[in-house]
C-alpha cells in the first residue's frame, strides 16, 4: 500500500500533465515576454544594473510571499503580515531613539514579528476561528500599536550606514535586498519542494481531517508557519524602513494584498494543497518587472493596479475552465 | 479538446499583457521627439486641482525653452509610492526632478540618490532635505502665510472666541512652519479673547478632513472658526460648514485654490482666503530646472535667475537665492495673495 506521506504523486497530478502544459512553465514564458517587452520598448534602459535596481523596489513583498505561499498551501491565510511589517518598522525606529544601539534594536523588531506571528498561530489553532477572521483582527491591532506608539510623528535621521541593507548594494555586484531575497527563495524552495516538513504541508492543505488522523501535528506545523511569516514579516518592515530612512507607522499599506496576489499568480491554489516555491519565484519576478515596466513606460499608477487585477484574473481563469471541461468530458465519457 | 482551451486561455493572457505594454509604448515614444531636456515633475499625488495648476505653470516655462515635461506622481499620495516613482526616473535617466516631498526626510535618501546620479533636484510646495536639493522655490515664506491666515481668522471672528484648525499630514514640513507661526502671532495680546481649542488632521485627503471639520463642530459647540492649513483643507471645511447650516456661525478661512472655492466665498461660509499664484509657482520652479540643467544655476545664496515673464511676487522677474527660514537657501515666490467677493470671479476661471 503506498505511503501517502512519502507519495507526492497522489497529490500532484504532475503525472498527467506534460512539462508544458505546468504553470510554472507558462510563468517562465510570461516573464520571458515581459523582459522582452522591456528590452524592445526601451532599450537604453534594459540593462542588467537597472533590471537589479528594480528588484529593490519589489523584494520587501517578494520576501514574504515565500513564507505566505507555505501558509496558504497549509490551508491558513493572513492578512495582517503587512501590519507586521509596519509594527515592527516602529518599534525598531522607537527603540532606537531610547538608546538602544541599531543592531539590538533591529534584532527587537524581528523579535517582535516572531511574536506577533505566533500569536496569529495559536489563536488560529487553539481557538479554531478562521485564520481569516483572526487576521484581520490582528491586521487592525498591530497597524494600531504603530500609530498609539508614534502617533502621527515619525522616528527620523536614522544612520546612513543603516540604510544600505535596504536601499543599495553595499559592495556586492547585486543589492542586498535581492540576495536576501535569492536566499529565501533557495530556503523556502527546498523546505516545501524536498523535505518532509513540505510533504506534510501539502497534505495538511488537501486534507486537513486526513492529516489529523493519519498523525501529523496540525497545529504545531500551523503555529511554526505562522511565526516565520511573522518573522519575515518584520524583516520586510525593516528593509522598507532602512530604505525610506525613518521610521513611520505607515508604511507597507496594502502589502498583504499585492503578497497574497504574487502567491496565487504563482500557481498556490487558495484552497491549498497546491503549489511550488518555483511558480512563486517566478510570480515575483513577473509582477515586479511588469510594473517596473509600465512606470518606464510612464503609464498612470491606478492603470496598472487595473491590469495586474485582470492579469491576476485571467490566470485563475484558466486553470478553472481547465478543470471544468475536463469534469464535464468525464461525465461524458461515463 | 481541453488542451487546446487551455492553449487559447494562456494565448489570451499573453496577449493581454503584451497590449498593455504596446499602449504604453505609444505614450512614450510621441514623447520621446522633443529637443530640449526632459523635466520630471513630482507632485505629492495625482488628481487634485491645486497641483493640477502648478501643472500648468509648469507647462508653459517648459514650452518656452522647448523643454520635454511630463508628471508622474504616487496615485495613493503616500512617501513609498513616491519614494518608488523617483526610483524609477534614475533609472530613466531624466535630466531634471521637480518635485513636492510628501516627507522632508523620507525621500531625502532617494533625491541624494538621484542627484549622485547626475539629476538636479529641485524642490517645489514641500521641501525635501536642504542636502537632497539643488534649491526650493517655497511659495510664501511660513512666517508670511501663517501671520496671514492668522490675521484672517482673527478679523473675521472678530478677535474674540474658540477657533479649530484643520491641518493636512503632521509630517509635512510646510504644515508644521504654518502652525507654528499661527500660533505664534495668536501670542499677541490683541488676540486674547481667541482660543485655539483642536488640531486636527485631514491628511490633505478631501473626505476625511471633511470628516475632520465636521467633528470640529460637533466636539466645541461654541466653535466660531475653521481654519484650513492647505487647498484641501479648507473647501472641506467651507463644505462642512455650509452643509450643516452654520453659514455665518462658523467662519472659515485658511489656503484654498480660486475655482473650488468661489461658491464658499459667495455663499459667505467662506469670505476670505489666502493662497498665492500656484501658476507662477510651477512656472518659477520648472524655469529653475531648466537653469540648472543648462549650468546656469547652483542654488548658492545670492545666485540670481531672470524668468521669461514677471510673476506676482517679482515684477521684474528676477529671483534671488536667499536664505530661508531654516537657515537654508530657497527661492521665494513672493507674499501671499488674498481672495474675497471682489476678485473670486476672475481668479476662479483661471485656477
Amino acid at each position: 500500500m503506498p505511503n501517502p506521506i512519502a507519495e507526492n504523486k497522489m497529490i500532484d497530478s504532475k503525472n498527467k500533465t506534460s512539462f508544458f502544459m505546468r504553470w510554472e512553465f507558462i510563468l517562465i514564458v510570461l516573464l520571458v515576454l515581459i523582459l522582452a517587452f522591456i528590452a524592445i520598448l526601451t532599450p537604453d534602459i534594459f540593462t542588467l544594473r537597472n533590471l537589479l535596481d528594480a528588484t529593490i523596489t519589489f523584494t520587501e513583498k517578494s520576501i514574504l510571499a515565500l513564507p505566505m505561499a507555505l501558509l496558504i498551501i497549509s490551508g491558513v491565510i493572513d492578512i495582517s503580515v503587512a501590519s507586521i511589517s509596519a509594527m515592527a518598522g516602529v518599534l525598531m525606529g522607537v527603540f532606537f531613539k531610547s538608546g538602544v544601539d541599531l543592531g539590538t534594536a533591529v534584532v527587537l523588531g524581528l523579535l517582535v514579528g516572531v511574536a506577533a506571528g505566533f500569536f496569529n498561530g495559536v489563536v488560529i489553532t487553539k481557538l479554531k476561528i478562521p485564520s481569516i477572521v483572526v487576521t484581520l483582527a490582528t491586521m487592525l491591532i498591530y497597524r494600531g500599536v504603530g500609530y498609539i506608539l508614534l502617533g502621527d510623528n515619525a522616528v527620523r535621521n536614522l544612520p546612513e550606514s543603516f540604510g544600505v541593507l535596504g536601499g543599495a548594494y553595499g559592495n556586492l555586484f547585486i543589492p542586498i535586498q535581492a540576495i536576501i531575497f535569492f536566499v529565501f527563495t533557495v530556503i523556502f524552495g527546498i523546505i516545501l519542494q524536498l523535505s518532509s516538513f513540505g510533504r506534510k504541508i501539502y497534505i495538511i492543505g488537501n486534507n486537513e481531517h486526513a492529516a489529523l488522523y493519519s498523525g501529523l501535528h496540525v497545529d504545531r506545523i500551523r503555529i511554526i508557519l505562522t511565526t516565520v511569516t511573522g518573522f519575515v514579516a518584520a524583516l520586510s518592515g525593516i528593509l522598507l524602513t532602512s530604505r525610506i530612512g525613518s521610521a513611520r507607522p505607515d508604511i507597507a499599506n496594502g502589502n498583504e494584498m499585492m503578497v497574497i496576489t504574487i502567491v496565487l499568480l504563482g500557481g498556490v491554489s487558495i484552497y491549498g494543497g497546491k503549489g511550488t516555491i518555483p511558480g512563486v519565484f517566478l510570480s515575483c519576478l513577473i509582477l515586479g518587472y511588469i510594473h517596473y515596466g509600465l512606470v518606464l513606460l510612464r503609464i498612470q499608477e491606478q492603470v496598472i493596479r487595473i491590469a495586474t487585477g485582470g492579469l491576476l484574473i485571467i490566470a485563475l481563469l484558466i486553470p478553472t475552465v481547465v478543470e471544468k471541461i475536463r469534469s464535464l468530458r468525464k461525465i461524458q465519457y461515463e | 479538446m481541453d488542451k487546446k482551451i487551455g492553449i487559447l486561455l494562456i494565448l489570451v493572457l499573453i496577449a493581454g499583457v503584451g497590449l498593455l505594454f504596446a499602449g504604453g509604448a505609444g505614450e512614450a515614444e510621441g514623447g520621446a521627439e522633443a529637443e530640449g531636456y526632459t523635466l520630471a515633475w513630482v507632485p505629492k499625488g495625482l488628481g487634485h486641482p491645486y497641483f493640477d495648476s502648478c501643472y500648468d505653470g509648469a507647462k508653459e516655462a517648459a514650452a518656452e525653452y522647448g523643454d520635454e515635461i511630463f508628471e508622474v506622481g504616487p496615485d495613493d499620495w503616500s512617501v513609498e509610492g513616491q519614494i518608488s516613482v523617483v526610483e524609477s526616473l534614475i533609472d530613466q535617466k531624466v535630466d531634471c526632478i521637480g518635485i513636492a516631498a510628501n516627507d522632508m526626510d523620507a525621500l531625502a535618501p532617494v533625491c541624494k540618490k538621484a542627484m549622485e546620479a547626475g539629476i538636479p533636484v529641485v524642490g517645489w510646495d514641500a521641501a525635501v532635505a536642504p542636502d537632497a536639493r539643488v534649491t526650493f522655490v517655497n511659495q510664501a515664506s511660513f512666517e508670511g502665510l501663517g501671520r496671514g491666515m492668522a490675521q484672517a481668522m482673527a478679523e473675521l471672528v472678530d478677535y474674540e472666541g474658540q477657533i479649530g484648525i484643520l491641518s493636512a499630514t503632521p509630517q509635512a514640513p510646510n504644515q508644521r512652519k504654518w502652525l507654528a507661526w499661527v500660533k505664534e502671532e495668536y501670542t499677541d495680546p490683541k488676540y486674547k479673547d481667541m482660543e485655539i481649542v483642536d488640531v486636527v488632521y485631514g491628511d490633505d485627503m478631501s473626505e476625511k478632513s471633511y470628516d475632520k471639520a465636521l467633528g470640529l463642530m460637533k466636539a466645541y459647540p461654541d466653535l466660531k472658526g475653521i481654519l484650513g492649513l492647505s487647498a484641501v483643507a479648507t473647501p472641506a471645511a467651507a463644505a462642512a460648514v455650509t452643509d450643516k447650516g452654520m453659514i455665518g456661525k462658523v467662519l472659515v478661512t485658511g489656503m484654498g485654490i480660486p475655482s473650488t472655492m468661489k461658491n464658499y466665498v459667495l455663499e459667505g461660509s467662506c469670505p476670505k482666503f489666502l493662497l498665492w499664484n500656484t501658476i507662477d509657482l510651477g512656472y518659477v520652479a520648472t524655469s529653475i530646472m531648466h537653469k540648472v540643467c543648462e549650468g546656469e544655476f547652483e542654488g548658492n545664496l545670492g545666485d540670481e535667475i531672470k524668468l521669461g515673464r514677471a510673476t506676482l511676487g517679482e515684477p521684474d522677474s528676477v529671483y534671488e537665492v536667499i536664505e530661508g527660514e531654516d537657515g537654508d537657501t530657497i527661492v521665494l515666490l513672493g507674499p501671499p495673495m488674498a481672495f474675497d467677493e471682489s476678485n473670486i470671479e476672475k481668479w476662479a476661471a483661471i485656477f
